[in-house]
């Protein structure tokens, strides 16, 4: 049955009722997402995969390129152990709508409390982004022990790379959940289909100069591109191969905020809308059994 | 060979746990037929499915990417294929009445049988690669030697690339086969079992 809109404000909606929800719903995704599985085998979870997918590209580059070009090798890793966090937030935020709309189906009692759906669904997805910060984490561990990747940082480009970097993941999070919510069937899905699409654009693995000329433009459109290469340089000191590393520091940094100022206040209104129509045409509560 | 393994893990392995959360697992036990029997249905409708996901696969990375092919004997790269297929699915009813019995670490379950496995099982590389654990692998992970045994007889030069003649490969498969058909159907009863004396088959997100 479709919830009809609100007429009007409901008041009592405060900074102090978000912020409840907020933290109550952190603690409500940790607990869904680690205390109720065995902490051993979470543990495991939480280590394996990240290292099993480093696994996969470290032997995949030592068999194409014969152990040479350790420049390359830097610029694999650390895209590779960045792109956890795109995984975790999209698949932190779209599988917590789905999973409180689809599974738990409690997704219409929060729309009813007295608060926004939005700073539960930032809370919910928060432990799924906490593990994939551990997989970065090991990712870059992987890197520099085992495989002499030398980290150089540089603090004050890679705090504000890493901030801005991270607002624009989440913006596009954000309008993924939102995204999800109007779909019927599959939605579980999207968020590995359209992460793994822009894993390819991006240039967490090549360059982005190696893609066909059509498909630059939208790498160059996604703060994510812009994100990776200011991160590179903030950690290694230097940028990528290819045309974006011959930009200055400035130039990438710009980009980054140019493209994160964009994505989130679109993000937002887009998410928003999502939200607004779901209401309308009763998609809150609504169970596909996919 | 990615998108069997794929449906392995999330329709076979995590179907009954899935099932059990929609409220539909009591009625499978209920029915008059063994749980093997709906599982070898999900089976054959799986890998029709998948199929036609590899099938694309293939032939985007032939058109896109340029990859060529040199096969020689057809039959028993048919042959091969299917042979993979029977311990691969069988594994997946293991793993089905496994993932039931461990309830709602289901979901990491089947995240921790994707990239690890992709890793151990040759998915992106020759298993050859991984030295010693290969051994370990062709012994015990179906998806690495029907793997290992398809590249030999699918690209030219690869056979010197493989871990053990395609011959010997193919009596692990089968043998697996055998393994993996009889532990699902041992452990498909045991979990029956179980379920009714605990009365676990209606509790749902546990």
């Amino acid at each position: 049955m479709a919830v009809t809109d609100r007429g009007a404000p409901v008041p009592g909606i405060t900074f102090a009722d978000a912020w409840r929800s907020f933290h109550t719903a952190i603690r409500l995704g940790w607990a869904i997402e680690a205390n109720w599985s065995d902490p051993f085998l979470f543990a495991v979870y939480t280590l394996a995969k990240p290292l099993a997918a480093a696994g996969i590209l470290v032997v995949m580059f030592q068999i194409i390129t014969g152990g040479q070009g350790t420049e390359f090798l830097q610029f694999l890793i650390v895209g590779a152990a960045l792109w956890n966090v795109v995984f975790g937030v999209m698949g932190g935020l779209v599988q917590s709508i789905l999973e409180d709309r689809e599974r738990y189906r409690m997704m219409k009692y929060v729309v009813v409390t007295p608060s926004s759906l939005f700073p539960f669904l930032l809370g919910r997805s928060l432990a799924r982004v906490g593990t994939s910060l551990v997989a970065v984490v090991l990712t870059l561990g992987v890197g520099v022990v085992f495989l002499g990747v030398r980290l150089a940082p540089d603090l004050f480009y890679l705090v504000p790379a890493t901030i801005l970097g991270f607002l624009a993941v989440m913006s596009l999070g954000i309008f993924m959940a939102g995204w999800c919510l109007q779909l019927r069937q599959e939605a579980w899905s999207y968020p590995e289909a359209i992460a793994g699409a822009l894993y390819l654009v991006s240039g967490a693995i090549f360059p982005v100069d190696i893609l066909p000329s059509f498909v630059q433009p939208i790498a160059y459109a996604f703060p994510t591109t812009w994100w990776l290469e200011a991160s590179r340089r903030g950690l290694l000191g230097h940028g990528s191969p290819g045309d974006i590393g011959l930009l200055s520091d400035g130039t990438v940094m710009l980009w980054l905020t140019v493209s994160t100022a964009i994505t989130m206040p679109l993000a937002l209104v887009c998410f928003s809308w999502f939200v607004k129509r779901a209401r309308q045409a009763g998609l809150l509560d609504m169970t596909t059994g996919s | 060979m990615t998108a069997f393994w794929l449906n392995v893990v999330w329709m076979m392995a995590a179907q009954f746990y899935w099932e059990k959360d929609q409220g539909n697992l009591e009625l499978y036990f209920t029915a008059p037929m063994h749980l093997m029997s709906i599982l070898a249905g999900m089976a054959i409708g799986g890998l029709v499915m998948t199929s036609s996901r590899a099938l694309a696969v293939i032939a985007i990375g032939s058109v896109l990417y340029g990859v060529s092919y040199q096969i020689e004997q057809p039959l028993l790269l048919i042959a091969v294929f299917l042979l993979t297929m029977v311990p691969l699915y069988g594994l997946g009813m293991l793993f089905a009445s496994l993932f039931l019995l461990w309830g709602r670490e289901a979901f990491h379950l089947a995240q921790l049988l994707q990239e690890p496995i992709y890793f151990l099982g040759g998915v992106n590389f020759p298993i050859r690669h991984l030295g010693v654990v290969s051994g370990l692998v062709v012994a015990t992970l179906p998806l690495a030697v029907g793997l290992d045994a398809m590249r030999q007889l699918v690209f030219p030069g690869a056979a010197s690339q493989g871990v053990l003649p395609v011959g010997t490969e193919m009596m692990i498969l089968a043998a697996m086969g055998v393994v993996f058909l009889i532990g699902a159907r041992l452990a498909l009863g045991w979990l029956e079992t179980l379920a009714r004396r605990e009365g676990r088959l209606t509790l749902r997100w546990q």
